[in-house]
């Protein structure tokens, strides 16, 4: 009987798994670009049209279209669009007339504060209801998180909005209504754009306070839709590893309940709400759109509200491929995560 | 020892345990037997505090080395089961958090008992065990250890802190035969130099046998007989008993009549819970639950099996 031996697999070593992930990565954006690109030129809306102004008139229209050079070859365009993605170019905004880059630069900070914050809020609240929950399975506390839980989906986010909006802003007036941070009113430089990281680099108090104040009801909209399932996916998934034959094992040994639970069990119990926070993470980077709207927080969201309204279709390809890029990008961050909470995955790999 | 121990889960029609009542003392085995449902290993996790926090226990009398523990907290039996109780389950494989590496839960459970200092000895100990290379195996994740060697692991973590009571639910019956017999005989030695009370529970008599002084057998939750291991393996009176004895397959005669099965969950509301079951059974039976009187060596909780034995003799 032969012996077979196979050779040494590529995609072994770190360095492989990481370029396989880039490529991949790439992959899906191009993917991603393909479909928006093929989409733009199939709806009916004329980009040169609106583009000229509604004055315009056929001449001139056609003149606009031929600058756009929208009159060239559907794949020439497509070619010459990747070529511009690759330099980092992404086109001119018809409705700002600017380059779209600067635009994105300019509205990203606002969003990323945004994200981010109320990222930090869910998931950390979320984890520690959904521990208490767990641990706690019976009394008022676990009425008042079902209430959370079952709630906090069902509503629509843009009614959540525009609730603490009319309750909180327009009747009580704790928070402002609407938009960001003024900088120049709160007296701290435009460092990097969002406007609690510019307050904490000018040191100034009033400023991180206000800069809070403004952060409040948008974050809160997103921190009501997104908790609740952070909080239930929590719960179920520390009480299945509660009921399991080693935490008892653990007990047994004399272990204190605070490590059976927080260093066993819910290392274990992490897996899965790992994996949904990087989904919800990723969602909310093309999902902010709504809350943008309604609090209208001058981020990508809004930004891209905007330009849906104006057909200004290099800008909505742009945002689309941003979006793919970073949800694909959290998504492989989050595959990182995994065999440090199961170190079987490592091994397996 | 505990006296009249009836343990309920919510939602269950009948006590999983009903007053039952035993004494271990130090340097003794007691084995538990019975079939899957019978109440043995509630019995033994209630003797470690480890029951359900929906469980309601209750007992005449719970005490270990003297200290009465029936208004025991949570933070009590933490306590003894740091310094006096140890408890070695049935699975090895679910006995370990399976993400984690062996070291750093062997250590959890020797800084929680206050030995972090000891884990020299504990590394002799393995080694004594058959745990070859401790050092280095103890690095892996429980899957990458056999059955055999994690229940080494769950043994000598269990002994080091010398305890006062060790429970034994099952030990062996996830290992394979050579193994067992390993495993049995580790358990046997470590017993016979510390002075300790054990409890091992088991469905195998051949294990009961090698290890026990005493014996006591569960059925339904409730004890149908109980005495020295001698006497329940060799005179058995409950018609229980004599069927397992009887189901035991041996080389050197016919197999008699097994006992006639049952579907699991299908116990009498009243009378004697093995009635259904029983060869011997009467009316009597099925009205009142018979009490344990002494028969020949043993106790039994069957009053007609009881009557022959006398007439017999």
């Amino acid at each position: 009987m032969a012996i077979i031996q196979y050779p040494p697999s590529f995609g072994a070593g770190r360095l492989a798994r990481f370029v396989k992930g880039v490529v991949w990565l790439l992959l899906v954006v191009l993917v991603a670009v393909s479909i928006t690109f093929a989409l733009s030129r199939i709806v009916p809306a004329d980009p040169a049209r609106l583009a000229a102004g509604l004055e315009a008139g056929p001449e001139q229209v056609e003149r606009v279209r031929q600058d756009m050079g929208l009159d060239d070859p559907v794949m020439v365009q497509y070619v010459r669009y990747i070529a511009g993605l690759v330099r980092g170019d992404f086109g001119d905004s018809i409705r700002t007339r600017g380059p779209i880059l600067d635009d994105v630069v300019e509205a990203l900070p606002a969003s990323i504060e945004l994200i981010v914050v109320s990222f930090a809020i869910f998931a950390s609240l979320g984890i520690l209801a959904g521990i208490i929950w767990a641990y706690w399975p019976r009394g008022v506390h676990a009425i008042l998180l079902r209430a959370v839980a079952v709630a906090g989906s069902a509503v629509p986010v843009f009614w959540v909005g525009l609730l603490l909006q009319i309750v909180l802003a327009a009747r009580l007036g704790w928070f402002p209504v609407a938009g960001n941070l003024n900088h120049a009113a709160a007296g701290i430089a435009e460092v990097t754009g969002a406007g609690l990281l510019d307050a904490l680099i000018a040191r100034s108090p009033p400023a991180m306070w206000e800069a809070a104040r403004v952060l409040f009801l948008p974050v809160m909209t997103i921190v009501i839709h997104n908790i609740a399932l952070t909080i239930a996916l929590m719960r179920s998934s520390l009480a299945d590893q509660l009921d399991r034959e080693y935490v008892r094992a653990a007990r047994a040994r004399g272990l204190s309940e605070w490590r059976v639970v927080m260093v066993d069990a819910l290392r274990n119990a992490l897996n899965p709400v790992v994996t949904m926070l990087g989904l919800q993470l990723g969602w909310l980077l093309g999902g902010v759109v709504i809350v943008e709207v309604i609090f209208s927080w001058p981020g990508i969201g809004l930004y891209a509200f905007s330009s849906f309204q104006a057909f200004d279709y290099n800008a909505i390809m742009a945002i689309t491929v941003l979006a793919t890029a970073g949800f694909v990008l959290v998504n492989a961050l989050v595959g990182q995560i995994y065999p440090l909470l199961d170190p079987r995955i490592r091994e397996a790999r | 020892m505990v006296e009249d121990l009836t343990v309920t889960y919510p939602g269950a029609g009948r006590p999983a345990v009903k007053g039952v009542s035993l004494e271990i003392e130090s340097g003794r085995t007691l084995a538990v037997v019975g079939e899957s449902g019978s109440g043995k290993t509630t019995l033994a996790l209630a003797l470690a505090g480890l029951l359900d926090r929906r469980a309601r226990r209750r007992a005449s009398r719970l005490e270990i080395n003297g200290e009465n523990l029936l208004a025991a907290r949570r933070r009590r039996w933490r306590q003894l089961r740091r310094t006096d109780i140890s408890f070695i389950f049935q699975s090895p494989i679910n006995s370990w958090n399976p993400t984690r590496t062996m070291i750093a839960q062997v250590r959890d459970a020797m800084s929680a008992a206050g030995h972090a200092g000891r884990m020299p000895e504990l590394l002799d100990l393995l080694g004594r065990v058959g745990f070859e290379d401790p050092e280095r195996r103890l690095a892996d994740l429980p899957h990458q250890l056999s059955g055999g060697m994690l229940q080494r692991v769950s043994i000598a973590v269990a002994v080091i802190i010398e305890p006062a009571l060790l429970i034994a639910d099952e030990p062996t019956s996830a290992l394979d035969s050579t193994v067992q017999s390993e495993i049995l005989a580790i358990l046997a030695e470590l017993r016979s130099e510390a002075d300790l009370a054990m409890l091992i529970i088991s469905h195998d008599l051949s294990v009961v046998a090698r290890v026990a002084d005493d014996v006591m057998v569960l059925y339904g939750g409730k004890v149908v007989e109980q005495g020295a291991q001698a006497a329940v393996l060799g005179s058995a009176v409950h018609p229980y008993t004599r069927g397992l004895l009887d189901s035991v397959p041996r080389l050197d005669r016919d197999r008699k009549t097994p006992l006639p099965s049952m579907e699991p969950g299908h116990l009498p509301a009243a009378g004697c819970p093995f009635a259904p079951r029983c060869r011997l059974v009467v009316d009597d039976c099925r009205r009142a639950e018979p009490e344990l009187i002494p028969v020949d060596a043993t106790l039994a909780a069957c009053p007609p099996a009881a009557s022959s034995t006398l007439i017999a003799t």
